[in-house]
């Protein structure tokens, strides 16, 4: 049997199908988790309910993935025949009639336009973009690429997320999917993919940054063979992509997976491949249900069309994949603790080496890829070494995906060529901070990573450049901190998140993140006198010294660099017990601004320790002797009339 | 060994390494210390604590040296001020959970962080080491030992040890970050998630968390306690144990193990905690006499004077011969020499025997005939470390040998082995196996004949080994080739396919050992299936090397020396034949004696037998409990009833010492000094620990005392002396002194003071030659279930219970965890009779009736009862049978037919 030809044809058809698509009224929703908390699930019931009473049947209704703007979702696109897709930003159902009615009858709710798709740009070479007509009444709009927000972007990674319909295959398979593993198990052997990585410099997306292409080559030598008395055995091997995100305010893997299940398959089927492995786990939260479903669906999907199973391709080459929920426990994203738990062992790591790639899963070779590193394998493989290295810069090549929250306006999901400035991300791609206020710090690389103050924004992003300001890459959280941050309180924050995430087996992780977080609350709450400092350095850089895994010697980060930048800041809390970005209960006062207050009540009514005094003809005052600063009345006051003082 | 050159620097100074070596190993053997809380040798490395971090030239941070394998040619420094920090922090760390009352715990002195937090926490820090503790409000209790959740320091010995050396499922850690702790899992306690109560988790606690309770107990701290290395009296593994005794009282309050030992770590629930009998009430303390019914206390010389007098009396009346003896395998080998002497030399009888005929009578005279020699072939580590493959048949190892058992769950849990169990019953080690057979009780000739067949049939038979070391070959070829396969496994109703697995499972392995206990040997055909398990191991070659061999092993400590040393009725100590002219006249020329009997003795049963018919009028018996131990108790009873002057010499007034007319007080293993010899012949030390209490007098001291009244006057300053004697007439103890037992002991045969011992027999030769096939054939057992008695009963042990109980029922807390006899009956047999777990039933034979609770499962064969002979109260032996294998005299104690009716 030709599989080869098989391929060819499913291919085909599916490009047949994908374009027969846009000859006809599609209605495309955002749909992925962040889509869904905006409030996608209420506009489709809105969309189909309004085409029910329009009589409207020839309309497609597609969820698509997260497109990245995550501050926009709602986000509903209509795309009429042979015309581009509009996007309507912030969708609520009740807008959900006109913009369609409008739409259809040939004209624009403008104020509620995004952008528009004016080429559907595929990245992969000699794949056909697709281009469409523009109407006249679409001039003017702004394209989606032109968008502020995308201008300094290279999708590379996310190049389907967002634009395809991650439940069809069809689609993955009309903008280039599989053609990556058809070419590597029909033209490459093993050790020509594993070269190809190499020199695309791809280094891991998981966080340490390792040479993706060197970690294959380690499993790929690694105990080639068994030699019994009678048989050549070959080893079993295994590669796991790792899907445990954990960091708090990251959400690229889980973006990717909803938005486009197939590159994750894909990319995990050519590692395998390249080293030798028949079996391959996505080890991923249970927290992720819908990241889940999508890929149970792809996987279905992949099996049907025999991408994976036995004689793939018609080769010899066999692979099957099994997903493994997490049950959410950071530490088990660390690769020697996601080995145990997918063994059905504690998910505690263990001392390295022996390094995976040699003996991991069942003590034999294991390569574990982070999902973005595997989602842009394809690319590379089709694209060449040469045009991946082109990108980024000497020490990271390609590009970086960020999860971009905190105080920033557009808070998203960002790709952007390794070596763009902080400054690029967070001002011209995020639009700078939030409400105005003063920029102040950014988090990047999660619990892990480290702050950077504003004297630094120039800085580059890549591996080596946020390594050598004390913070780090990791997977890829980024989050802005505006002057409203305290940066003490930061670090406490992601110190109870460590504290509460470690395993527990070894004794500085265990011990010392419970007494530094001891040690940052007496500072937040006051208590602490100016020696403590000396102790919380030690400590934490015993932490980072001893630690047993990744986890551990990180931990200490946001303490560590806070400390460095910002150390005027923990001073001012032990010895003026003043927080300036009043967040540190007891260390701020309220007041109640007279010029604003309309004497309602509500302060009074909802302070739990009635420490608000005064009446509605008097007037109103705080005694912040008994506040204990829960922050009730700021929250509710309907005139902005309480304000934070010093 | 290839040489591999591996050097690294460590603190400037070169040192060599192996190429499997960490950098602790390596760094430690230089002798260069550096301190661990979480690190054992005999554990596989974890790297929790984080105290060994030492510092490595280009690494960026500093090192773990327990988990790290030596890079070669690394620069490291082992302790700077980096270093020194590091480890201070964490020590701090740890103190700041754990509780600051050293003064009140019984660690204080010997405890790992306690030391440690000495030699790097200045006192200034003191003050600093506050913060919240971890939850406390947990506590694990049971009857041995306490886990103190507040001293925990989480380094995970316990649950490692648990994990890699007893294999017991039972502890993992809960929780996670900073509330982790030791657990059971699920609220289960111990016990409920199957803990056998070994207390290793208790021994490498490194502080006062896991603590015996015994230890709780005295007002000496831990360092003030004296300590002993001796063997453990409980089974024929011969632990080596460690005893902690209060000076202050005079009192044991702690055994541990003796690490550098064939039981390393490990000790089973017994030897650590089973050790409390010996400060028992019931304890004799001066002779008895028994006058008007009633026992009364007496002076050694009036006890002394009334045994000479009523001996001398029945030998005048009808020779020596109307008097019998059983020795002790509880009992020294120096005792044993001395009781054999007694009875020949003094006496004049072979009338000597003791219970090794209910429990490897068999064994010996089978591979006697098999190989020329009646004990295991080779040694434990060479089963658990050399072995491909483990057949175990008949032995519930677990529960009767538990030392090995867990050594066998780690060879094969390390992938090492791969184990075959037969078995009736379910046993723990079948969770284990490869291939597991449910044999009928009594079936084993046809089983193993059926694997013979295979082998044969298949040519996985190993033709060379046959033809350099054996003969006979051809005779048992002929017969098998006349038995069909199938019917065999009908026979042993074992399905066709698993005997063909495990068969050329055997066969093929590299290395097969078998490991056998008395499922095989308590049969009419005891000497059969011993034969065809030798015919087994010789067709395929598995003789003579390690990991391969016939291995019995032995019940009680000393059963193996109490063989050795002639307590039975054809040999002189070494297995020289009472018959042979010239042994006779060596030992009486030696021993200083006129005459020795020159006819084989009776056997226990037989000397039962004709006690009942009054041909033996005098009996002494020393350290042994035929009342409950023997087949057919009612008819011993009877016997016992009969003899006109009876003598028992034990700890406590048994079953059997209540049929007495002297009771005379010995000593336990801790009070004296002597050797015992193990299952795997080694000679190792017993040495006293405590002073003994009331007038009772060493066993050895008793025997020599008897031995001079009548008419042998020798004396002896020590056992030493004793073991001297028995190197000069005892070729295979030839070159055995204490001198050189001290560390590891010797095994035998060790005929010259120069001799290493030998670990594994017949490895060029057979101790007879060649090796001995011999034709085999299927017998039905003696009595078969019928309409009447529609069962098959068969019995065994308890892990936590020793022999007839008289020592570990008198130890609190394995008698709280097993008071009573709990038979096991299966689902589909339980269901027609109507019962259901805990009911109360009545088991009956031919021979008599017992009362016991039941427990239905379905790990038992359909159509087998299961007992133990723990318990007097439901003797098992009420019910045995006594019929004999009628070559080795060993009555068939594991089938008899019963039936079962609910009460």
């Amino acid at each position: 049997m030709n599989k080869s030809n098989h391929f060819h044809d499913i291919t085909e058809e599916a490009i047949l199908l994908s374009k027969e698509k846009h000859n006809k009224n599609r209605i495309i929703i955002g749909y992925g988790t962040c889509g869904i908390a905006a409030g996608a699930e209420e506009v489709l019931k809105e969309v189909q309910q309004v085409l029910h009473e329009l009589k409207i049947d020839d309309v497609i209704i597609e969820k698509t993935g997260c497109i990245g703007c995550c501050s926009y979702e709602p986000l509903m696109d209509i795309e009429l025949a042979n015309s581009p897709r509009v996007s309507y930003k912030n969708v609520k159902p009740k807008e959900v009639k006109e913009i369609i009615d409008k739409h259809f009858e040939g004209e624009l709710k403008k104020e509620k336009v995004f952008c528009m798709f004016d080429e559907q740009e595929n990245i992969i070479q000699n794949q056909e973009s697709w281009k469409y007509n523009i109407p006249e009444i679409y001039s003017g709009l702004p394209t989606f690429k032109s968008l502020p927000m995308l201008k300094k972007q290279k999708r590379i990674t996310l190049r389907n997320v967002g634009i395809i319909d991650p439940e069809n295959i069809n689609d993955y398979l009309a903008r280039g999917g599989y053609q990556a593993l058809y070419k590597a198990l029909t033209a490459l052997s093993p050790k020509e993919v594993i070269d190809e990585i190499k020199s695309s410099g791809l280094r891991g997306r998981g966080g340490a940054g390792f040479p993706t292409g060197v970690k294959w080559e380690f499993a790929y030598n690694a105990e080639l063979s068994k030699t019994t008395e009678d048989s050549i055995e070959k080893t079993e091997k295994y590669v796991v992509c790792n899907a445990d995100e954990g960091d708090p305010g990251a959400f690229m893997d889980r973006s990717l997976i909803e938005g486009d299940p197939h590159s994750v398959i894909e990319g995990l089927t050519i590692a395998a491949y390249a080293i030798g492995a028949t079996k391959g786990f996505i080890y991923i939260r249970a927290e992720y249900p819908l990241a889940i479903k999508r890929l149970e669906i792809a996987l279905k999907q992949a099996y049907e069309n025999h991408f994976l199973g036995d004689n793939i391709f018609g080769t010899d080459f066999h692979f099957s994949i099994e997903i493994r929920k997490g049950a959410g426990a950071f530490v088990c994203g660390e690769e020697t603790a996601l080995i145990n738990s997918i063994m059905g062992l504690r998910g505690e790591p263990r001392p390295r080496p022996p390094y995976p790639a040699v003996s991991g899963l069942w003590g034999k070779p294991t390569i574990i890829n982070n999902v973005k590193t595997l989602v842009t394998v394809p690319v590379i493989l089709l694209n060449g070494a040469k045009w991946f290295s082109s990108i980024g810069t000497e020490d990271t090549k390609g590009t970086a995906v960020f999860a971009l929250t905190g105080d920033v306006k557009n808070s998203g999901l960002v790709e952007v060529p390794m070596g763009t400035t902080l400054r690029e991300i967070i001002f011209d791609i995020g639009g700078g901070v939030k409400g105005d206020k003063q920029f102040k710090a950014v988090q990047t690389g999660g619990p892990s990573g480290g702050c950077i103050p504003f004297s630094l924004i120039d800085t580059p992003v890549d591996f080596a450049s946020l390594k050598k300001l004390g913070s780090i890459m990791g997977s890829g959280g980024m989050i802005v901190c505006s002057e409203s941050t305290c940066m003490v309180d930061l670090a406490r924050y992601f110190m109870t998140f460590i504290a509460s995430e470690s395993c527990g087996k070894c004794t500085p992780c265990r011990e010392g993140t419970v007494r530094a977080l001891e040690m940052l609350e007496k500072i937040t709450s006051g208590d602490a006198t100016i020696d403590i400092l000396t102790d919380l350095e030690q400590l934490s850089l015993v932490i980072k010294d001893t630690a047993l895994c990744g986890l551990g010697q990180t931990a200490p980060n946001p303490i560590l660099s806070t400390l460095k930048y910002f150390r005027e800041e923990y001073i001012e809390h032990i010895e003026q017990k003043v927080c300036r970005a009043k967040v540190c209960p007891g260390l701020f006062n309220y007041v109640i601004n007279d010029d604003l207050c309309i004497k309602c009540g509500v302060c009074q009514n909802v302070c739990p320790v009635d420490a608000v005094f005064g009446s509605k003809e008097t007037g109103f005052f705080i005694e912040n002797r008994l506040c204990i600063s829960c922050n009730a009345c700021f929250e509710r006051c309907p005139k902005r009339a309480i304000e934070k003082v010093n | 060994m290839s040489e591999e050159k591996i050097s690294i620097i460590v603190d400037g100074q070169k040192i060599l390494c192996k190429k499997d070596d960490t950098y602790l190993s390596a760094i430690t053997r230089a002798g260069i210390e550096i301190p661990t809380l979480c690190h054992m040798e005999e554990l596989k490395p974890s790297g929790a604590c984080r105290i060994c971090v030492i510092e490595v030239e280009g690494a960026p941070n500093l090192v773990a040296a327990c988990v790290t394998p030596v890079r070669p040619n690394a620069v490291v420094t082992t302790y700077n001020e980096r270093i020194h920090r590091a480890r201070q922090t964490n020590i701090e760390l740890l103190l700041r959970s754990h509780p600051l009352n050293c003064i009140v715990c019984n660690k204080n002195g010997v405890c790992t962080l306690q030391k440690l937090a000495y030699q790097y926490v200045p006192k200034s820090r003191l003050s600093k080491l506050e913060g919240k503790k971890p939850t406390t409000d947990l506590l694990e209790v049971n009857e041995f030992f306490v886990l103190n959740y507040s001293a925990c320091i989480r380094c995970q010995l316990c649950v490692r040890v648990a994990d890699e050396i007893q294999v017991c499922n039972v502890l993992s850690m809960q929780d996670r970050g900073f509330n982790i702790y030791p657990s059971a899992g699920f609220g289960r306690s111990f016990e409920e998630a199957g803990c056998v109560a070994c207390g290793n988790c208790v021994e490498v606690c490194p502080v006062g968390a896991l603590v015996s309770k015994s230890i709780k107990t005295t007002k000496s701290r831990s360092y003030e306690l004296k300590k002993t290395v001796t063997t453990c009296t409980y089974c024929g593994v011969g632990c080596q144990l460690e005893i902690l005794v209060d000076p202050k009282q005079n009192k044991i309050v702690n055994v541990q193990s003796h690490r550098d030992s064939i039981n390393g770590l490990s000790l089973c629930v017994k030897g650590r905690y089973g050790w409390n009998y010996i400060h028992h009430q019931d304890r004799i303390n001066t002779p008895l006499i028994k006058k008007n019914g009633k026992f009364e206390e007496a002076s050694w010389e009036e006890a002394f004077d009334l045994i000479e007098k009523q001996f001398k009396k029945i030998i005048n009346e009808s020779g020596p011969d109307s008097l019998a003896f059983l020795t002790s395998a509880k009992c020294t080998n120096e005792e044993n020499y001395l009781m054999q002497k007694l009875s020949r030399a003094a006496i004049g009888t072979n009338n000597i025997d003791h219970c090794a005929r209910l429990c490897h009578a068999s064994t010996v005279t089978g591979l006697v005939k098999s190989f020329g020699s009646g004990a295991m072939t080779n040694s434990i580590s060479d089963l658990t470390n050399d072995a491909e493959v483990i057949f175990i048949i008949g032995s519930n190892t677990t529960e009767a040998h538990p030392v090995i058992g867990t050594k066998i769950k780690q060879a094969v849990k390390n992938g090492k082995t791969k184990l075959i169990v037969a078995d009736p019953r379910k046993i723990e080690l079948s969770d284990y196996a490869e291939v597991y057979m449910s044999q009928r009780p009594g079936s084993d000739v046809a089983l193993i004949n059926a694997m013979i067949k295979y082998i044969i049939d298949e040519g996985l038979y190993d033709e060379a080994f046959i033809k350099q070391r054996t003969e006979d070959f051809e005779k048992l070829k002929e017969n098998i080739s006349k038995i069909d396969f199938s019917s065999l496994c009908k026979i042993a109703n074992v399905e066709e396919e698993e005997v063909k697995k495990a068969a050329s499972l055997y066969a093929t392995a590299k290395t097969a050992a078998i490991i056998y206990a008395m499922g095989i040997t308590q049969h009419t055909t005891g000497t059969d299936n011993v034969l065809s398990l030798a015919n087994l191991a010789m067709i395929t070659g598995n003789v003579g090397k390690p990991g391969t061999g016939v291995n019995p092993l032995r019940g009680q400590n000393n059963v193996q020396g109490a063989c050795d040393l002639g307590g039975l009725p054809d040999v002189f100590p070494g297995y020289q034949k009472v018959t042979n002219e010239e042994n006779i006249k060596k030992f009486k020329e030696f021993w200083g004696v006129d005459k020795l009997d020159n006819k084989e003795g009776l056997t226990v049963v037989e000397i039962m037998n004709e006690a009942h018919k009054g041909n033996i009028r005098g009996i002494y018996i020393m350290g042994e409990n035929p009342v409950i131990s023997d087949p057919n108790v009612n008819h011993v009873r009877e016997a016992l009833e009969k003899v006109e002057f009876l003598v028992v010499q034990d700890l406590f007034i048994t079953e059997t010492a209540k049929y007495a007319d002297v009771i005379l007080p010995g000593q336990s293993f801790a009070e004296k000094d002597g050797t015992y010899t193990n299952t795997e012949r080694r000679v190792q030390r017993v040495r006293k620990a405590i002073e003994t209490e009331g007038s009772r007098l060493p066993d050895w001291k008793i025997l020599e005392i008897m031995l001079n009244r009548f008419g042998i006057e020798k004396h002896y300053n020590s056992p030493s002396e004793i073991m001297d004697e028995i190197a000069q007439v005892t070729p295979i103890y030839g070159g055995i002194s204490y001198e050189r037992l001290e560390n590891r002991g010797l095994q035998w045969p060790c005929p010259s003071s120069d001799h290493p011992g030998t670990p594994i027999l017949h490895k060029d030769k057979f101790s007879r030659g060649k090796g001995k096939f011999h034709a085999i054939n299927y017998l039905d057992p003696d009595e078969l279930p019928d309409d009447e008695y529609p069962l098959i009963l068969t019995t065994g042990r308890n892990l936590f219970h020793f022999h007839t109980g008289e020592m570990t029922h008198r130890v609190a807390g394995i008698h709280q965890r097993k008071p009573i006899e709990k038979s096991e009956i299966n689902v589909k047999d339980a269901k027609k009779l109507g019962i259901k777990t805990g009911d109360k039933v009545i088991i009956e034979s031919r021979r008599g009736k017992v009362l016991t609770e039941v427990k239905v499962t379905d790990r038992i064969k359909e159509g087998v009862v299961f007992m133990t002979f723990h318990f007097k109260d439901s003797a098992a032996n009420l019910l045995t049978n006594d019929a004999l294998d009628p070559l080795s005299k060993i009555p068939e104690l594991k089938v008899c037919a019963v039936k079962v009716t609910k009460k």
